[in-house]
């Protein structure tokens, strides 16, 4: 490796954890949120696509 | 929702008590009479396909010339560095985008239950982007050019292209806020999330100094140059070749199917994980360069934990199939699907792979990227758009689709396109890094002219021709049918459609109290929130390496160019050299013994834009200066199977006769010094006299080994370029 990459920037290990941690935090949060989601409003929104209201009923 | 009676206007509509939780207020619903905009979304349709095979076209003679160099059709303006980025450009703006915007005006209506906000920004969004792509088949065979991959448009075809971006952001944001449904379904998302990604994307990636109309500096060079660039490259990847077209699938293949998604919650945490950990994953593009180490190291970390969301999406995307595979049996469009999203996993597997640093030692600058590419582009993008239009087209014009044969051909002609395609070049990739690699027991390199490598390969890029045409002829098949169906039916412009205005205010109850649910409601904020996922990753990236002065070491011996040098670079610029070469010699023996001194960020301080290049399919030239006569450069440009038989580089003997525009000379050096190039005041008024003076050393040169050519030609200019590449640490 380049030498003069090696002595990197300091404290740029604790840069790697903290954005490692930073995505981690946000991953947790997102999927409790999912965890704890009602079911029955998952269910609604993905039926979304299906209500597209149009009142043409040639297709 | 029933509808009590849908004889007389305004519609009363009573609301099912188990499918909304309203209060008692709006018990009672007025629907609203509307219509959707189908005529826009025709016109993207069109321009898809049109685009589309031009798109290929040129990228079928851009392979072609890869084997055959008499395809570079023996003028300046068709030549490979410059039809590369048409290619590249025709693809990802025009075909892509097009298509993106078809699948996002239709599924965006129907998911807001609105009309498009304004007719007139449809138009102008329409007319605008083809007014773009057109300027960019005017100006790149003309090699107005920044070089920069997948941004190479000129500054005010960049201002144009920022100005109908906001439109579309306009139109679509003005649909979402007067829509007739409280909640963003999550394509939605995927859409906002690339709307305001490509913003900031297009605009930090292309701020640059202008000299004249056709020719600017980026305000960034070298290491700073290359992040920037990489971290726009990777990311157009994502957020204009993925996130839109998740955002499609989310909602094409449930209709398609007639199934709701596999998984929604799965969809948002798709949503999040990926927006969240794409923007990191740029470095990966710079491995073993000349970028920190540690910036590396985290482009690598994000790139294979982005294995996790890229195949949770394709995961909900097959099983959203599940119970549904006899359809598939029958349907050619959802082949097109399943194919699709098959190769978009298998290229989001390769990816991460690709950015280890032991597989990227032997893959980088190799056809592998360019198979990694194509598997995504003619897969994903590809077989989706396909399918969206075969899917649309027909509902539009009240239709059956002209021949189903003819859409079962075009599945299996471009299924083995692809194939035809991926397959040689990584035998192709595989088979040049190894190569490049490879040592005698004597311990000196066995291929050590570099063009036995290129040679090596010449019957994969014939192959690899061979699945492009296929895929072409595919794409024109469909053009055949879709327009046959198209003349068979007629387009309904306005479809009728009918739904309640939103109840305000809006009293959330239940479970539409969590803060999620909120953000699932409100575009602004899920706006802002996208915004500052995307930006957290980019400020750890940039912060540093522009900030802290050991990221980028000074070399003292390192100066800025030549004015002649600068014109030179201008050149080296417009006939896309770097599309062939790169300028990045890395840390392995096999790259030091072929070429010297491997390649250190200090040396590229003044490089405005940076030359690393991508590809290598001629050698790497960052060690070139003083490595062979200036007559040699001569006559390699005029005729390069001349210095180098069998060479496929096209010759250029333009440069020879053409007279070097020296008229902004003193200009460039001015907009070089104010993005930091420090020349003195002496330098940019003399800029003239010196390039002159210079251009009259290196003709004086090339007489006495017996060439006459005036000191005013422009190959004189590349000449000094190139015998001034890393010369620097020499001194």
């Amino acid at each position: 490796m380049f030498k003069q990459f090696i002595s990197h920037i300091p404290g740029a290990d604790l840069y790697m954890v903290g954005s490692f941690l930073t995505f981690f935090v946000f991953f947790v949060l997102v999927g409790l949120y999912l965890w704890l989601a009602d079911k029955n409003h998952m269910a609604q929104m993905s039926q979304l696509p299906f209500d597209d209201s149009s009142t043409d009923k040639t297709n | 929702m029933n509808a009590v009676t849908n004889n007389h206007q305004p519609v009363i509509l009573i609301p099912d008590q188990d499918a909304v939780a309203q209060p008692p207020i709006s018990q009672v619903l007025v629907a609203e009479q509307f219509s959707y905009d189908n005529a826009i979304v025709r016109d993207f349709a069109v321009a898809t396909i049109i685009w589309g095979i031009i798109g290929m076209v040129v990228g079928l003679l851009a392979a072609t010339q890869l084997f055959a160099p008499a395809a570079n059709l023996d003028n300046q303006y068709t030549t490979f560095g410059r039809i590369r980025p048409l290619h590249t450009n025709a693809v990802i703006f025009a075909f892509v985008g097009n298509a993106i915007f078809m699948g996002v005006y239709y599924s965006l209506q129907r998911l807001c239950k609105a009309r498009m906000f304004s007719d007139l920004l449809s138009k102008i969004h329409f007319w605008g982007w083809q007014l773009i792509i057109v300027s960019a088949v005017a100006t790149l065979p003309l090699g107005l050019t920044t070089s920069k991959e997948y941004a190479e448009l000129e500054w005010p075809i960049d201002i144009a292209i920022t100005l109908i971006w906001v439109v579309f952001g306009y139109n679509m944001f003005g649909t979402i806020i007067k829509r007739r449904e409280r909640h963003l379904y999550v394509a939605i998302w995927f859409y906002i999330a690339t709307f305001v990604t490509i913003a900031v994307l297009h605009i930090v990636n292309s701020l640059a100094i202008p000299v004249g109309l056709f020719k600017s500096y980026p305000i960034y060079a070298g290491v700073q140059d290359a992040l920037v660039q990489w971290w726009y490259g990777h990311n157009a990847v994502a957020f204009f070749l993925t996130t839109p077209y998740l955002g499609m699938m989310y909602y094409f293949l449930p209709k398609m199917a007639n199934r709701p998604v596999y998984s929604y919650r799965l969809s948002i945490l798709h949503f999040w994980a990926l927006i969240f950990l794409y923007i990191w994953a740029g470095p990966h593009h710079l491995l073993y360069t000349s970028l920190p180490d540690w910036a590396q190291s985290l482009g690598v970390v994000f790139s294979i934990m982005l294995i996790a969301p890229s195949w949770g999406g394709m995961i909900n995307g097959l099983l959203t199939l599940r119970g549904a595979w006899d359809k598939v049996r029958e349907d050619a469009i959802l082949k097109f699907m399943v194919v699709g999203l098959t190769a978009y996993g298998m290229a989001t597997f390769e990816g991460p792979l690709l950015s280890l640093k032991n597989v990227n030692a032997i893959a980088h600058f190799t056809d592998w990227i360019v198979a990694h590419v194509h598997v995504g582009a003619l897969g994903w993008n590809g077989f989706l758009s396909f399918a969206i239009l075969y899917w649309l087209l027909p509902r539009m014009y009240h239709t059956p689709l002209y021949s189903k044969k003819l859409l079962n051909i075009h599945f299996w002609i471009g299924t083995l396109g692809i194939l035809f395609y991926a397959v040689p070049m990584y035998i192709s990739g595989f088979t040049q890094g190894m190569m490049w690699k490879e040592f005698t027991p004597e311990s000196t390199l066995r291929y050590g002219n570099f063009l036995e490598t290129t040679l090596q390969l010449l019957p994969m890029h014939r192959m690899r021709a061979i699945g492009g045409g296929l895929y072409l002829i595919g794409a024109v098949l469909m053009a055949y049918n879709l327009f046959k169906t198209m003349a068979a039916g007629t387009l309904m412009a306005n479809e009728p459609a009918e739904a309640p205005a939103l109840t305000t205010p809006f009293v959330p109850t239940g479970g539409d109290t969590y803060w999620h649910r909120w953000l699932e409601r409100k575009p602004i904020p899920l706006l802002i929130g996208s915004l500052v996922v995307i930006l957290i990753g980019t400020m750890i990236e940039f912060v540093p390496t522009f900030m802290v002065q050991s990221n980028v070491p000074t070399i003292a011996a390192v100066k800025p160019y030549t004015a002649l040098e600068v014109e030179g670079r201008d050149l080296y610029i417009r006939e896309g050299c770097v599309g062939c070469h790169s300028q990045m010699v890395r840390p392995f023996r096999s790259e030091t013994e072929r070429y010297g001194e491997y390649s250190k960020a200090g040396e590229f301080v003044y490089d405005h834009p940076f030359l690393w290049g991508s590809k290598r399919t001629g050698p790497d030239l960052h060690r070139e200066g003083g490595k062979y006569p200036d007559s040699w450069h001569y006559r390699h440009m005029e005729a390069p199977t001349s210095m180098s038989p069998g060479s496929i580089m096209p010759p250029y003997p333009w440069l020879i006769t053409q007279t070097l525009d020296g008229s902004q000379t003193t200009n460039k050096l001015s907009a070089l010094r104010k993005v930091g190039v420090p020349y003195d005041d002496l330098q940019i008024a003399q800029a003239n006299a010196d390039r002159q003076k210079q251009a009259t050393e290196i003709s004086g040169k090339l007489a006495t080994d017996g060439i006459n050519v005036p000191a005013d030609r422009e190959i004189i200019a590349l000449i000094a370029y190139l015998q001034r590449l890393g010369t620097d640490i020499k001194k």
